[in-house]
């Protein structure tokens, strides 16, 4: 029974955004609050429950040094909640000292997408443009350097980029407008594919929300 | 001292010894690095608390507004997120009334939304030639359409294999050399921040 219910009230929210297709109205509107609004809330409570698991931890430890390492985030966190007061307040006017924990963020995130980018994306991305010019057969070494060769002219498309002087455009040789046409090609391409990925993407979700409403129909037409 | 001096010299320490405990993982290095990530999550749990206050500060706002539009969006926007928050901090996020309602609301809306994109982004497709007439439109709905047609399983000849393979290598190029650019620029932008030429907390 909890089942049948949950699959005809995700149909029935299926079936309001869909509605979108027809126009903007005010059941899609709706709809889209109540799935943010559900997002924000679930997103914020695993953030409370993970703060308040944090919070029990250091209240239970007995050494007084982890209990400092405990405490040291909590109250960085309390300095970064006085940066949502008014300015105008006293609590609005202490918001500065919340900078440090801002800053505090901002360098660790800095730090963990630099070793991410580094780790996970441009060491194994040259690597992989590597290996793509050593393989058995004319047509797959052909196919790696077309790839390899793309990947550098994408690349050096960014780099030619025309830069004004004044007003004007800094004129570039042929070989810099060929290099940046050549490159541009490879990217528009590149993006073209993406784009039709994102497609069969919505696409796949379109075919499962369908055939859900498919089979919540199903008994009721008598097939 | 707070505006400018204390965050950098915080921003610069933290991001050192972070990175420090990635690329060179001897001794104490990594277990500093766990520590000190760990701490940014519960930042970040605090970040998101002021966050949540300003979307209710906005939504408030609106509520009491004479002749607003979207009143009601704003008014189920508070209710559905203050429910679920109550209900995820007193139950927790894995008792049944919250993954019932993920599995019958959150997540058949979500997919709903996102095949609302493919016919958004198709019509847009479609649209791309009547906006801007050139060249590098041509190949971008030359790539989106063949690597549609790819997708269609059909027994095509081997000619055409052959072709797709080409059309992939190109693609792979095209998309591997952006993602290229977009790390350069990662690393960029995290480099200038962790040697303090850039402070975005602290507003410069």
């Amino acid at each position: 029974m909890q089942g049948t219910l949950g699959i005809i009230v995700g149909a029935v929210v299926t079936l309001i955004i869909f509605s979108y297709l027809l126009g903007d109205n005010v059941l899609y509107r709706w709809a889209l609050a109540l799935l943010v609004g559900s997002a924000i809330g679930y997103a914020l409570g695993v953030a409370v429950d993970y703060v308040r698991e944090w919070i029990v931890m250091s209240l239970l430890e007995q050494d007084l040094a982890v209990s400092i390492v405990y405490a040291i985030p909590l109250l960085l966190g309390i300095l970064l909640l006085l940066k949502g007061f008014s300015p105008n307040r006293f609590l609005g006017r202490m918001g500065i000292v919340g900078n440090l924990a801002l800053a505090y963020l901002v360098g660790v995130g800095a730090a963990v997408a630099i070793a991410g980018a580094l780790m996970g994306t441009l060491i194994p991305l040259v690597i992989a443009t590597g290996q793509l010019l050593d393989g058995p057969g004319l047509a797959a070494v052909a196919q790696r350097l077309v790839a390899a060769v793309g990947t550098i002219l994408t690349l050096l498309y960014f780099a030619h980029r025309p830069r004004t002087v004044g007003s004007d455009l800094e004129p570039r040789s042929w070989i810099s407008r060929s290099v940046r046409a050549l490159g541009g090609a490879f990217l528009m391409f590149g993006l073209g594919t993406a784009f039709a990925g994102a497609i069969t993407s919505g696409l796949t979700a379109m075919v499962i929300r369908l055939s859900l409403i498919a089979e919540l129909l199903r008994p009721l037409i008598g097939q | 001292m707070f505006k400018n001096f204390l965050p950098t010299l915080m921003a610069v320490a933290a991001g050192f010894l972070v990175l420090l405990g990635y690329l060179v993982p001897i001794g104490f290095l990594p277990t500093l690095r766990q520590v000190l990530v760990r701490w940014a999550t519960i930042l970040a749990a605090f970040a998101l608390l002021l966050a949540y206050a300003n979307v209710l500060r906005v939504h408030i706002g609106r509520l009491f507004q004479k002749r607003a539009p979207y009143r009601v969006s704003s008014a189920i926007l508070i209710a559905a997120s203050f429910a679920i928050l109550v209900l995820v901090v007193l139950e927790g996020p894995n008792h049944t009334l919250v993954q019932t309602w993920l599995q019958t609301v959150l997540i058949p809306g979500q997919s709903a939304l996102l095949a609302l994109t493919a016919v958004t982004l198709a019509l847009a497709g479609t649209r791309l030639l009547r906006t801007s007439r050139n060249l590098y439109s041509v190949l971008f709905l030359l790539g989106a359409l063949l690597t549609l047609l790819a997708a269609v399983p059909v027994a095509y000849p081997p000619i055409v294999h052959l072709v797709m393979q080409f059309v992939d290598a190109v693609a792979t190029g095209g998309i591997r050399g952006l993602l290229l650019g977009v790390v350069l620029g990662i690393l960029m932008t995290g480099l200038r921040i962790i040697l303090g030429i850039d402070r975005p907390h602290s507003g410069g």
